[in-house]
């Protein structure tokens, strides 16, 4: 952030003179990584709505056999359309706006490192999500060439190729998650070089919170993937426009190249989502039981670890295309490997609220549901990581229970209680205890209902992405089960979305202070001021607020 | 009142719409793919004007604005010491959780407990082939003629001679697991109450050698009946009792925990040593 | 206990813009790599069509103006750090000149290849992967090219001082590793792929 002499300075009017026009330019033109992340976030939840929306078109399709609700054409786009709303227009605006708001008033910065890069990150990330929606819409009217794409959210070749997709359905599916890519690779570059260079006086590298560690490791995981599928969607440019033959079979082309590069990418992507969930646990549960986190050093090892070995795993989504026995067994051992470091720290969580004062507000409730959630779930991981049982199971009910498990059970839960936890911080405003838990009561149950049940139909043997099935398969009450547990949690989110609205509508103050945490963003007022910090507590251990708080006790003498 | 908290506004970078433009004009650029090379043309532009934006916002001079301080009513007031006392927790004290063992017994012990006992395992083996076959690779080629199998490889061809390669296979085995098991031993025995001889000597290679018994049918078929259960126990039981006798007559270390209050308070910045509670 | 300023700490020379172009240049490594990849694994898999040993030759002077361009580049940032302002605009432009006539050598190359051997993009396997390959390498050329004709035009205008020479340099680390990705481009392309 460079000051200079002679400054070029606009004015800023004063609060009463500002209309509804000068509030919109004020975020559309803003620069601060605060607003910018609550665009972020906001955005996400709006798409979430919508790629909600489309699991319950499905979900109302399959709740009873042979059921005529949604024609297949239709489904296809749905499960494709949810699948990458989900992922790329809800799972990474929410990490990156978290990270955003977060990552400089952890550190004791004014701003990111690049705040106009930022800026344009965010609205390359909103147009790239606009873009991909408007694919519903070209159809109609724009020569009729193309609807929303149907080809699966992970695109394979050679369905994607000129030949079998034809119109612009696919080529909306690229364009967006190209554009939207380069929002979350400006990003990452914009966490990495804050963290690393912009750091308060006192705030060394093994000082920050675990939620900054494990942003920076997120962040080397979006360089390291994103670039890749932006290469492997121009390669799929080139095939579908300029003639390329980069997967296309009949030129000598090989369709398995895209998977290979997709799920290199694909499957630092799941841990990009995955991660940031672990840093909103590692700064919820210490704080709601009242104990600093166990194994600070380890927990830092453990998540470099699995960002490392997470590259090496990717082939674990091509068992079954045939990459003979040595591949096979590699992946599977290298997949059971990432296991071991994701299993240290669900330890050093539990180690954490052991022995702890533990306080069960909304947040917490969410934190104590994901332990649980998310060890079921990786276990079920570990068990398709065996490379034969995914070949009984590759592409049924169970693996698309499992990754919902890890994604709802461990990121969604994660992210619904860091939106209970900083949204004081955020707005300045608590949000309801009784909503909350009305909000996660239904979740819960809902989830459950519905994922749990899904292993059910996946070992019998129910296959993934088909639009109906037959009455005398044994799979229909489980997926009455299944659906009913979507209305569940639909209340869910309803009574999420209504304690929001009414946390503004009733204004309870928060203070700078409601959790009594720890971290240096708790210093500042609620919402902070446009420049975070007038001045820093010192930094002299992991937790300054601590230090400050217990005079008798600080953690440096601990540390 | 500190030198930041006597300003009336601070610096930050000025607001923009210029990376909104650029990056309008990208999409546009892009989406002209599927739309009409018109968009391609106005996206150009309003790309070009955008970068030009975003190029001015930051040369010659970087544009900031000032933004006022917020006033002492808003700010976050200073943060207090807290009138409630931290709880401190004192291992020993009743009704403590923590258990924190107050002295333990190095690796280098179970390293020597599991060499000692594979020695004796192998030699009871030899005995078995000895007296069993006539010749000292009997036994262990009998095992290996089972396990071979199971990973695609040819059994031993005769069962009395030395085979270097299986040998070397087997011993690399041996070796591993015989150290792996002493280190479990020096860690775990001492923990259980009662005599760890009775327990590493008697108990455990018992309840191993059933395990392996009942699994082994499962991994091969013919497994079972090629076993000599006998033989096979006796060895495992040389094994127990030996690293278990090491184990036992082997001095702990004593940790932490058992030095005295004064001694532990004094006691600052090594990892995982300090006031119990805040084990990291 | 309150620190008075909130200036964060001096890294010394791992600055915001270092550590910021590190990161571009390994997201933008990454990017290369697939395509680097693509080529090795349709190595010898074109059916038909021209192959690249009839059709290419090693590019000796292409490569010798960017590898060279690269130590004016160094130079260049060195003389603006001193402050000789035309020995740096000399230097500069020689740094254009030579990453312009790298452009010029590559199209004459792709000229030939389209005109006289028939190969595009769409001709065959080892077409589709050599012109993505070269052609994304060219592009960055291209954008390197356009960051340091700016950085020339207000180096002429007196705009640029010494203590801009850090934000050059920059500029200059995308401009190694452009370098950088040539050489591994023409080692898998007119070396191992011939």
């Amino acid at each position: 952030m460079a000051s200079s002499e002679g400054l070029s300075v606009s004015t800023v009017p004063k609060d009463v003179d500002r209309t509804w026009l000068d509030h919109m330019h004020e975020w559309v033109s803003t620069v601060d990584h605060k607003r910018l992340g609550v665009l972020y976030i906001f955005s996400g939840l709006f798409f979430f709505i919508l790629g909600g929306l489309e699991a319950t078109a499905m979900r109302a399709q399959l709740a009873i056999p042979a059921n005529d609700l949604v024609e297949p054409a239709e489904f296809n786009r749905l499960f494709t359309m949810h699948g990458t709303t989900m992922v790329f227009l809800v799972g990474m605006p929410i990490v990156t706006g978290f990270g955003n708001y977060l990552i400089p008033l952890m550190i004791g910065a004014r701003d990111m490192a690049f705040p106009r890069l930022n800026a344009w990150g965010f609205w390359m990330f909103f147009f790239g999500g606009i873009v991909l929606y408007m694919s519903y819409f070209a159809s109609m009217g724009l020569y009729g060439a193309g609807t929303a794409p149907d080809v699966g959210w992970f695109a394979y070749s050679p369905l994607t190729g000129r030949a079998f997709s034809r119109g612009n359905a696919t080529d909306y599916w690229i364009l967006g998650i190209l554009i939207s890519g380069f929002g979350s690779m400006s990003g990452a570059i914009n966490m990495l070089t804050t963290t690393l260079t912009m750091r308060c006086p006192g705030m060394t590298m093994r000082r920050i919170p675990l939620f900054v560690w494990m942003m920076l490791v997120v962040s080397f995981l979006m360089l390291l993937a994103l670039p890749v599928l932006t290469a492997a969607q121009v390669m799929l440019l080139f095939d579908r426009f300029l003639g390329a033959h980069f997967f296309d079979t009949q030129a000598g082309g090989d369709a398995v190249l895209w998977q290979h590069f997709f799920w290199f990418f694909g499957h630092p992507e799941v841990y990009i989502l995955i991660v940031p969930g672990f840093a909103y646990a590692s700064e919820i549960i210490p704080v709601f039981s009242r104990k600093v986190i166990f194994g600070y050093v380890t927990m830092v090892a453990a998540s470099i670890c699995i960002g490392l070995v997470a590259v090496g795993v990717w082939a674990h989504h091509m068992f079954t295309v045939g990459m003979g026995r040595g591949l096979d067994i590699w992946f599977a051992i290298i997949t059971m490997v990432v296991g071991i470091p994701t299993g240290i720290k669900l330890f050093n969580w539990i180690a954490t609220m052991y022995g702890g004062k533990i306080r069960f507000r909304v947040p917490m409730l969410f934190a104590i549901a994901f332990i649980g959630q998310f060890l079921l779930a990786g276990l079920t991981g570990i068990m398709l990581s065996g490379a034969p049982f995914t070949w009984q199971l590759s592409d049924s009910y169970f693996v698309v229970a499992h990754f919902h498990y890890v994604l709802i059970g461990g990121l969604l839960f994660t992210v619904f209680g860091a939106c209970y936890f900083w949204f004081p911080k955020m707005f300045g405003w608590m949000m309801s205890e009784r909503l909350g838990l009305w909000h996660f009561v239904l979740f819960f149950i809902g989830f459950h209902l519905t994922f749990t049940t899904m292993h059910i139909q996946g070992l019998l043997g129910m296959p993934r992405r088909i639009y109906t099935y037959e009455p005398d398969r044994g799979w229909a009450i489980w997926n009455a089960i299944t659906s009913a547990g979507v209305v569940l949690q639909g209340l869910g989110v309803a009574f999420f979305l209504l304690a929001i609205f009414m946390a503004f509508r009733q204004k309870k103050p928060a203070g700078p202070d409601p959790w009594d945490a720890w971290t240096l963003e708790w210093s500042t007022s609620s919402p902070p001021p446009e420049y975070n910090f007038l001045s820093l507590p010192e930094v002299r251990s992991r937790r300054p607020l601590w230090d400050l708080k217990h005079p008798e006790d600080p953690d440096w003498e601990h540390e | 009142m500190t030198e930041n908290e006597e300003k009336e506004s601070l610096s930050l970078p000025a607001s923009t719409a210029a990376p909104l433009f650029f990056a309008f004009g990208l999409v546009l650029l892009l989406a002209s793919l599927v739309t009409n090379v018109i968009f391609a043309y106005v996206g150009a532009v309003i790309a070009v004007l955008g970068a030009h934006g975003w190029w001015r916002e930051m040369l010659p001079r970087e544009h900031i604005e000032p933004v006022p301080v917020q006033p002492l009513s808003e700010r976050a007031p200073e943060i207090t010491p807290q009138p409630a006392s931290v709880e401190h927790l004192v291992v020993g004290e009743d009704g403590h959780r923590v258990r924190l063992p107050l002295e333990y017994h190095p690796y280098a012990t179970g390293l020597r407990a599991g060499i000692a006992g594979g020695i004796a395992m192998a030699v009871v083996g030899g005995i078995h082939g000895l007296v069993a076959a006539g010749s000292v690779w009997a036994a262990f080629n009998g095992f290996a003629s089972i396990v071979m199998p199971l990973f695609g490889a040819s059994p031993p061809p005769d069962m009395l001679s030395f085979h270097p390669g299986i040998m070397v296979a087997a011993l690399g085995v041996h070796i591993a697991l015989s150290l792996l098991i002493g280190i479990v031993y020096s860690s775990v025995l001492p923990m259980l109450p009662g005599h760890p001889r009775l327990w590493g000597g008697i108990v455990a290679p018992i309840v191993w050698t059933a395990a392996g018994w009942a699994a082994v049918g499962l991994v091969t078929p013919d497994g079972a009946g090629a076993v000599s259960w006998g033989w096979f126990i006796a060895s495992q039981i040389a094994f127990g009792l030996v690293a278990g006798e090491v184990v036992s007559r082997s001095t702990p270390v004593r940790t932490l925990q058992s030095y005295t209050l004064s001694g532990r308070a004094g006691l600052e910045a090594t990892p995982a040593q300090g006031h119990p509670e805040d084990h990291s | 206990m309150n620190q008075s300023a909130v200036e964060p700490i001096d890294m010394g020379t791992w600055n915001r813009g270092r550590v910021g172009m590190l990161c571009l240049i390994f997201g933008e490594s990454m990017f290369f790599s697939i395509f680097v990849v693509a080529y090795l694994f349709y190595i010898g898999k074109s059916g038909h069509g021209p192959q690249p040993s009839e059709v290419l030759s090693f590019p000796y002077l292409a490569t010798a103006c960017l590898l060279s361009s690269s130590i004016t580049a160094g130079l260049a940032v060195r003389f603006i750090a001193r402050s000789h302002r035309w020995l740096a605009v000399l230097v500069l432009a020689i740094t254009i000149g030579l990453g312009a006539s790298f452009i010029a050598f590559t199209a004459v190359e792709w000229y030939g290849l389209i005109v006289d051997h028939g190969l595009t993009i769409r001709t065959n396997l080892f077409g589709t992967t050599f012109y993505s390959l070269v052609g994304f390498h060219a592009a960055h050329v291209i954008v390197g090219l356009c960051m340091l004709s700016l950085i020339f035009c207000l180096l002429v205008a007196g705009a640029v001082r010494s203590e801009h020479a850090e934000r050059v340099e920059m500029v200059t680390w995308y401009w190694h590793f452009v370098d950088a990705v040539w050489i591994v481009v023409f080692s898998v392309v007119y070396i191992i792929g011939t």
